[in-house]
């Protein structure tokens, strides 16, 4: 059979047409597919919790206060470092329920400063009831055995010694949580239980090295609050960071550089890996504190991306000397 | 049919034989995936045992720690066990280290003094797979304030800890307070360990390479990967040397073949060159080396044979040079 | 090659392939056993099982993207799969071709021709689809911001946009496009308002029911749960007892109903019935490659429509979404005059489905009404069914009628054989989903088996482990998988209704601790108390007794003195018509005494739960000794599955 070459190009405009179509069609589906393609079967489905989300616990008449004082002795820098601020009672008033997370992170002693200091948590809880709060709670949740973290650590001892209990978590304390504008949190888990139902939130953290992100100190401090398997968060150590700063506003962060991890952090494990630099800072900006921390450390807050990221996000102050802190020495 | 049909065209029978080809393919694929299956989903799991989610790789089986404990010790805490999955949950941020170094498995336990239970220990045994590795992650921690034990050649110990590296394991004790009848007892344990664990090599020959003269005693690192911040440069030692008043660091690596070294150093060369550094003619006879000026420091890489080596970081010109001088004659006395 | 000889050898091929997949769907790791054979392939490779459960989870599972394969080969080649790789296909092809020796060709050619009621397929698609639908259609509106409490600037918006849309359509173009567009407004307004209306609504849901005539799920559970068994009930190679299947006679009968209707109308199912089929109709629509006539003049001798399969009119204006490359036109024309070509045949062809946009439009809003209506019989909320006991590892009912599509590898692989197809138990919508009957099978669900989630093609039943299953190491704040519990019917139990001492299902317990525990209990027994006549050392002889000798010699009898109840019981050891013997008991005091009156009676065990340990695993009801209805049978109750049926705070 002949065909004019009219009829010819006719019919191959209407198979080109039509393979378009099917391209199109090809592609609909192929992209369909790969977009919901799940491989892994839902979990145990259950009715969806609600998001929980944190309260500002940070008081706006008192931001971007810092106070560094040096000195040997912890319970005397502290004591002396909140008198320059106006004393604990401007941050805790009569009557106020006070969480303190410390940094209760390795079931390791003391000594190794790879955790926070019982001494110094005892006397912050110590001076908190002092100015009249109606509890103290110490709560952290740890990467080791939460039980065996606050005891060998000595924290569980330090603060029950003073009255404080210790709010150990439970898999019931966790509350999904979302981030308004951040990237990595959301639908997470949030050790929420000893956030419920507080006034005041402090945070005390001792300087470290760590392996992943350069430093851990109380920024870094609030990874003890997520739940799950937060270590997927270590491929993006500095936004995660970040976005535990955004996420939690504290009433103060207290960092404890009177002995700092400068090297194999963030468990560190001798004392070959500490540095006595007796300095104690206590401040209402975690980001001027962190930049300050850095220098015990050896570095910059330019070594320290997340400094940056989270001075971007409006969380504090990476330049510590603009806010003019307080400088003293005891002992 | 009662039609005599033309045999069929040439197309209609390749179209045939190609589906015939994706019909076989088809059986070799299912043939391929019934060999494929999980064998734990047709018996219970025999990890039940195990402690709380902990997987051990099939590597080793799993030491018991408490067979190295002097007398005067006592159990404190369970055993615990991590693989490559678990590791961070043990020691966080720190995972990255031994991965990177080819970890298998950490396994540690605590144990406590009879006479003073607020004195105890907690042994950490990584399996690092080779004892290439288990020096990597030994050497890249090594405390300032080391004192050298000899225990193993590779051990140290410092007020509070002691760490050592046995074969393929990298073990660390660390102590809850620095005393010294708790060190006596965590020696006695690293004796009993070195003792009672088989391994299958004890002693790093590629040290031997490094130049004696001027070397600091146990400066010796290795990395794994991505020394110095190339990806090119894997399995490689570094040093410290006192070299005219100046701290340098030699480097060092063992390539597969001479062709595949040579490789290496113009990667390297490249690379330094495209980080902004400027290339700087040699005044000594290192037929095949190569000298960058970066950052206002001198680095060195030659060649010897399969061996890579150089000095990194020099403050100046001459240190550098003298050393890659020493160091590429040892080489050749040693590896002659 | 002959290319049809070619057709044959695939439709074999993957008919063997297929039968082999359900042979060796039993828990081992024998050759001829699961190991890993992809037994799921089929199901994995057809375009509806996926398609059904994107629209109802919006999620494609994981080996179901294999019938992304099927698609995009479907798209560019046309329905190939019906004639090629379907084994229900290639079964109604063959029974077809029994049906039509010996006829005329004219009489094939008649039997061979296009049919009106083809479309209804489309309709049967529509309907499901729609089913399937309903939720993803009433809750579009919250994807663009639009439903009900959210800013009313978004709805304003939207209308205007559809009214400039209908505005700048109706000015310029042709009648026929304007009453199109027309049409597109009325449908987009009808739907957003009625989306409106019914978002929120509890009952709209998503209802997978594409199982039912997607023809590999039904050949998948007709094979695995029919002919398996009655087959392998004579040879026992297979499995060691007689597999049953409750309600076997429908899924039988409706496959034998598909295969005999092959012999009044070739590929009866394929053409009126499969919706899978009419998917790839639509599918095929673009097809790049499409069977047809290259002369539009031909001798009109109808042996191409004597072998037609697909009943698409060849040699007349082809039918493409009708047409299922069986190539036998091809084959037999005896002028060559058909080809599988780029160019459309020269006669012309029809690439839609003989469908009215009216049928469209019902059809599919009849699928999405029929949810509701199924649902306001309340078996999701109120009126759940206790006696619908899913598998280990289901999920909440909601969740799985989304993704079940009653394939039946659940009950083919159970090696205790008690996963069967549910009847009415859940509902309309949970018609054939897998339910647990304890009674039929050979033990009930296996502390340490885990089979049935691992073969479920849609994770309607997740894949769990054992450890989730069991309560164990990661999962040990979880506690156990709770299929339900075992309550007992203290009407039925032996020991509690029957004063007959009976322990079997506490015995039978797997979990430990045990869930069954029971607690002492002592009964007289019918008979009156005795008088003492006289005790001689152990024997007690009775007055005017007539006890079967040794009938309470089974060391559950007890006898007690009826005013001297302080004495405490003696053990009977032997009896005769009228003496007991007691067991020596040290601990007791004083022994009956002439005159008393004894009260004979029997130690019960009786059996209670314990709600924390019980499993619902249900292997104390299949051993119960009340072999009708059991003494005590699991119902789900406390289902770990959904909170709403929990019987503990915890």
């Amino acid at each position: 059979m002949i065909t004019s070459s009219e009829e010819r190009s006719m019919t191959r405009r209407e198979f080109l047409i039509r393979s378009a179509k099917a391209g199109a069609c090809v592609a609909a589906a192929g992209g369909l597919s790969l977009s919901l393609y799940d491989s892994k079967a839902p979990q145990r489905s259950q009715e969806k919790g609600a998001l929980v989300t944190l309260p500002d616990f940070s008081m706006p008449a008192r931001n971007g206060q810092m106070s560094i004082v040096t000195g040997e002795d912890r319970v005397k820098t502290v004591q002396r470092a909140l008198k320059t601020l106006g004393g604990i009672e401007a941050f805790v008033r009569p009557g106020d329920r006070v969480l303190v997370k410390v940094n209760a992170a390795f079931a390791m002693p003391p000594i190794l400063s790879a955790t926070a200091n019982p001494e110094l948590v005892a006397e912050v809880a110590r001076l908190c009831f002092k100015a009249g709060a109606s509890s103290v709670a110490v709560t952290d949740n740890p990467i080791n055995d939460p039980a065996s973290c606050f005891t060998l650590t000595g924290i569980a001892q330090a603060a029950r010694s003073v009255g404080a209990q210790v709010v150990i978590p439970r898999k019931s304390s966790f509350k999904p949580t979302t981030l308004q504008g951040g990237t990595l949190i959301k639908d997470w888990p949030l050790f929420y239980a000893p956030l419920e139902a507080v006034d005041k939130v402090i945070g005390i953290a001792p300087v470290k090295d760590h392996h992943r992100s350069g430093a851990s100190m109380t920024m870094k401090n609030w990874y003890g609050l997520l739940g799950g398997r937060r270590n997927l968060f270590h491929q993006d150590i500095h936004n995660i960071i970040k976005e535990l700063a955004m996420m939690v506003s504290p009433t103060l962060v207290i960092l404890d550089g009177t002995w700092t991890m400068m090297t194999n952090g963030p468990t560190g494990g001798s004392l070959a890996d500490l540095k006595q630099t007796n300095t104690m800072i206590v401040s209402t900006d975690q980001v001027a504190a962190d930049a300050f921390g850095a220098t015990l450390l050896g570095k910059t807050a330019s070594d320290l991306p997340y400094i940056a990221k989270a001075q971007a996000e409006g969380v504090g102050q990476s330049d510590y000397e603009s806010i003019k802190p307080f400088r003293d020495h005891v002992g | 049919m009662v039609r005599g049909k033309s045999p069929p065209s040439r197309r209609e029978s390749t179209v045939s034989w190609v589906i015939m080809g994706t019909l076989a393919a088809i059986i070799i694929g299912v043939f391929v995936r019934q060999s494929h299956y999980d064998p734990t989903l047709f018996v219970p799991s025999a990890l039940e045992s195990q402690a709380p989610g902990k997987i051990v790789p099939r590597s080793l089986p799993p030491l018991d720690l408490g067979q190295f404990v002097p007398q005067d010790m006592s159990v404190f805490g369970p055993l615990e066990s991590f693989g490559p999955e678990t590791l961070s949950d043990k020691i966080n941020g720190k995972a990255e280290l031994y991965l990177s170094a080819g970890f298998s498995n950490l396994q540690c336990q605590r144990f406590a003094s009879r006479n003073d239970p607020r004195s105890w220990m907690e042994v950490f045994v990584y399996d690092m797979g080779t004892l290439h590795q288990a020096f990597a992650v030994y050497s890249t921690q090594k405390r300032d304030e080391a004192t050298p034990l000899d225990l193993t050649p590779f051990s140290y110990r410092t007020r509070n800890a002691l760490f050592w590296v046995h074969g393929r394991y990298y073990v660390e004790i660390i102590a809850s307070v620095p005393s010294e009848g708790l060190m006596e007892s965590m020696v006695a344990f690293g004796k009993n360990f070195v003792k009672k664990t088989s391994v299958d090599a004890h002693d790093i020959e590629d040290l031997a390479l490094f130049a004696r003269n001027h070397l600091e005693e146990g400066s010796i690192v290795f990395f794994v990967s991505n020394a110095f911040g190339f990806s090119g440069l894997k399995n490689c030692f570094t040093a410290r040397y006192h070299v005219e008043g100046e701290e340098l660091l030699a480097f060092l690596s063992k390539k597969e073949a001479p062709e595949e070294a040579e490789r290496v150093v113009k990667a390297y060369h490249a690379f330094l060159l495209e980080s902004g550094g400027t290339a700087v003619p040699l005044s000594t006879d290192l037929t095949s080396g190569a000298l960058v000026e970066i950052l206002d420091t001198f680095e060195l890489i030659f060649r010897h044979g399969r061996y890579v080596a150089g000095v990194h970081e020099a403050p100046t010109r001459k240190a550098a040079e003298k050393l890659a001088s020493m160091l590429n004659g040892h080489l050749v006395e040693a590896v002659r | 090659m002959r290319i049809v000889r070619a057709r044959q050898i695939s439709q074999l091929f993957f008919f063997l392939l297929f039968l082999w997949f359900c042979v060796v769907a039993s828990v081992g790791e024998t050759w001829w056993q699961l190991r890993g054979w992809p037994i799921n392939w089929f199901l994995q490779l057809d375009p509806l099982v996926a398609l059904g459960t994107v629209l109802t989870t919006r999620a494609l599972y994981a080996g179901l993207l294999w019938a992304l394969v099927t698609v995009v080969l479907t798209i560019l080649l046309g329905r190939f799969f019906c004639s090629w790789a379907c084994p229900f296909g290639t079964l109604h092809h063959f029974v077809s071709f029994l049906g039509s020796r010996k006829k005329t060709l004219a009489k094939k050619a008649a039997r061979n021709r296009y049919h009106r009621a083809q479309s209804v397929k489309y309709v049967l698609l529509l309907f499901l689809l729609g089913a399937a639908a309903g939720e993803l259609l009433a809750g579009f509106p919250d994807l663009l911001g639009l439903s009900p409490g959210q800013s009313w600037p978004g709805w304003v918006l939207f209308i205007v946009f559809l009214l400039v849309v209908l505005f700048l359509t109706l000015r310029k173009v042709a009648a026929k496009k304007a009453r199109m567009a027309y049409w597109v407004a009325v449908c987009v307004a009808v739907w957003m308002l009625l989306a409106w209306s019914w978002s929120g609504h509890s009952l709209i849901g998503a209802s997978l029911q594409t199982g039912l005539l997607d023809p590999i799920p039904l050949i998948h559970r007709s094979v695995n749960l029919v002919i398996l068994p009655l087959v392998d009930g004579g040879t026992h190679q297979l499995a060691v007892s007689q597999r049953h299947t409750q309600g076997a006679w429908l899924i039988g009968a409706v496959f034998l109903t598909a295969v005999l209707l092959n012999l009044s109308t070739p590929r009866f199912y394929c053409r009126f019935v499969c919706p899978l089929g009419a998917l790839f109709g639509i599918l095929s629509r673009y097809a790049l490659w499409r069977v047809g006539k290259n002369q539009s003049e031909c001798s009109q001798c109808a042996r191409c429509e004597a072998l037609c399969e697909g009943a698409c009119d060849p040699s007349a204006k082809i039918r493409i979404s009708e047409c299922v490359l069986c190539m036998n036109c091809l084959d037999t024309c005896p002028e060559d005059l058909m080809g599988y070509r780029t160019t459309p045949s020269e006669l012309g062809e029809v690439v839609s489905p003989d469908l009215s946009r009216r049928d469209f439009v019902v059809s599919l809003l009849s699928g999405v009404a029929a949810v509701p209506v199924t649902r306001l019989g309340g078996t999701l909320g109120a009126n759940w069914s206790p006696t619908l006991i899913r598998p280990p590892g289901a999920l909440m009912e909601e969740d799985f009628l989304k993704r079940c599509i009653k394939c039946g590898q659940c009950m083919r692989i159970c090696p205790t054989n008690i996963i069967h197809p549910a009847h009415f138990q859940g509902g309309l919508e949970g018609f054939w989903t897998p339910t647990l009957d304890f009674r039929v099978g050979t033990s009930g669900c296996q502390y340490n088996c885990i089979a049935c989630g691992h073969v479920c093609p849609t994770a309607a039943i997740r894949p769990i482990t054992v450890d989730e299953k069991q309560g164990k190491n990661d999962f040990a704040q979880a506690g156990p998988l709770r299929l339900g519990t075992a309550f007992v019917d203290r009407g039925r139990c032996l020991p509690w209704a029957m004063d007959k001492p009976c322990i079997v299902c506490q015995e039978n317990c797997p979990v430990s601790p045990k869930a069954i525990f029971t607690r002492e209990h002592f009964s007289p027994v019918r008979e009156a108390p005795f008088m003492v006549k006289s005790v001689h050392g152990m024997k007690v002889t009775l007055q005017g007794s007539h006890l079967r000798p040794g009938a309470v010699a089974t060391g559950d009898y007890f006898c007690r003195a009826i005013t001297q109840e302080k004495n405490g019981r003696w053990k009977i050891q032997e009896n005769t018509e009228s003496v007991l013997v007691l067991s020596p008991d040290p601990t007791q005091k004083g022994m009956p005494e002439p005159g008393n009156n004894l009260e004979i009676q029997i130690r019960l065990k009786q059996p209670h739960v314990d709600l924390r340990r019980c499993t619902g695993c249900g292997i104390c009801e299949h051993e119960c000794p009340v072999s009708g209805r059991r003494a005590i049978r699991v119902t789900a109750e406390n289902e770990s599955r959904s909170k709403a049926h929990a019987l503990l705070l915890s």
